[in-house]
């Protein structure tokens, strides 16, 4: 039976020690400066170890402000011709640079680049009746920021794991092989994130409805003057 | 003139009938566009088109006494609170002169998105209110012809 040197045994054993403090302060660690140049300098001071997983670049910010924002906007829209005006905006969206993500008769999901949000929403509103219009804006730059700064770290503490290999027994290196497999997954866990963020902040997503949500029905108001409670949809089809 | 009892049933039935038609009859008068049809059995003016749109006009009593702007605001105010969309406004004179004002909302209805139309005029101590419904596809279809029928609105002195 093999028997490890008690020396390299040690050093296997401080070193694990080093990496699981590492990645402690890494996860649960103050960020601070969550700022987009934080952020930016974290995306770009990324170790020239290269990741065992995914090769997939990750995106910066590309903002001139640096800010990450994610961009709904929601249009209740009422037109005589669902479908020609859903093509209408389907190849609209397209000339702006963006898709269509879902599409239904009565729905239509469209992503495209914020910059050009206001010009699909112009052309939306000249389609048929806006009856609702609202925009909602996340900012995502602290969540960005806090995810580079883990994956920046968890690269750094896959590079010292590597260094321990040398001069390592069997034992020795089958833990930090463990070790190193379990940091890989978070780091694609967390790759895969920041992927999901930058892509809400890329593009802004319009969902344009063609038809009344269900939380928009109507409810009963009494009205002061009597012969006004009377008109309603209800008693006119009741009483024709 | 002596008259048998029968004949002076009849005359009385006749002369009843007469009283109560004239009692019932309503004086306004309203051309409707070759799309709809007529029920002229009914007192009130009442039409529908071959896909469902539907006409109907009413008279309520004009109390407390207001104008047309007053009802119309009101109306306005009551419909929207109870979650009626409006879809537009249009105050018009008639081919007689007389002022009226169409307000058209959108409300979900079933399955569709429905219009809910309500015009409104005024003459002395009675408010006309004469309503059209549809789905909103099919109340666009004929929108601009109840428009014009709308301007042919007549009370009868």
């Amino acid at each position: 039976m093999h028997r490890s040197a008690p020396g390299s045994t040690l050093i296997a054993a401080t070193a694990l020690s080093f990496v699981l403090f590492s990645t402690l302060s890494a996860v649960s660690g103050p960020v601070t400066a969550p700022t987009a140049a934080t952020a930016s300098a974290s995306a770009s001071i990324a170790p020239a170890v290269p990741a065992t997983g995914s090769a997939a670049p990750m995106p910066t910010s590309n903002e001139p402000t640096g800010r990450h924002t994610a961009l709904v906007a929601n249009l209740t829209l009422k037109v005589v011709n669902p479908k020609e005006t859903r093509k209408a905006l389907e190849q609209q969206t397209r000339e702006l640079g963006g898709y269509p993500v879902f599409v239904t008769d009565q729905r239509l999901r469209l992503k495209l680049p914020p910059s050009h949000l206001s010009a699909l929403l112009d052309a939306a509103g000249k389609q048929g009746l806006v009856i609702e219009k609202s925009l909602e804006r996340a900012d995502l730059t602290l969540e960005i920021a806090k995810l580079e700064s883990q994956l920046t770290s968890k690269r750094s503490i896959l590079a010292e794991l590597r260094s321990f290999f040398d001069g390592s027994d069997v034992a020795a290196t089958l833990q930090i092989e463990q070790s190193m497999t379990e940091l890989v997954n978070e780091l694609e866990a967390v790759k895969g994130q920041l992927r999901v963020l930058h892509d809400r902040s890329s593009w802004a997503v319009v969902e344009i409805a063609f038809q009344f949500k269900e939380r928009q029905r109507t409810s009963d108001v009494t009205s002061p003057f009597e012969w006004l409670n009377s008109v309603t949809l209800p008693r006119f089809l009741s009483e024709f | 003139m002596k008259l048998s009892f029968r004949a002076r049933v009849t005359t009385c039935a006749a002369l009843t009938a007469f009283v109560f038609q004239l009692g019932c009859s309503r004086n306004y008068d309203m051309v409707v566009s070759k799309s709809f049809r007529v029920y002229e059995e009914s007192r009130d003016l009442k039409a529908i088109t071959a896909d469902g749109v539907m006409i109907k006009a009413r008279e309520v009593e004009n109390y407390p006494e207001a104008t047309l702007e007053f009802w119309t605001d009101a109306m306005d105010r009551h419909l929207e609170e109870q979650g009626y969309t409006r879809k537009s406004k249009e105050c018009f004179k008639s081919q007689t002169g007389l002022a009226g004002c169409r307000l058209d909302y959108l409300l979900p209805h079933g399955p569709e998105d429905w219009v809910l139309s309500e015009t409104l005029f005024l003459d002395g101590d009675t408010v006309y209110v004469v309503e059209a419904a549809g789905p909103f596809e099919r109340y666009a279809k004929i929108e601009t012809e109840y428009a014009a029928s709308l301007r042919t609105f007549r009370i009868d002195p």
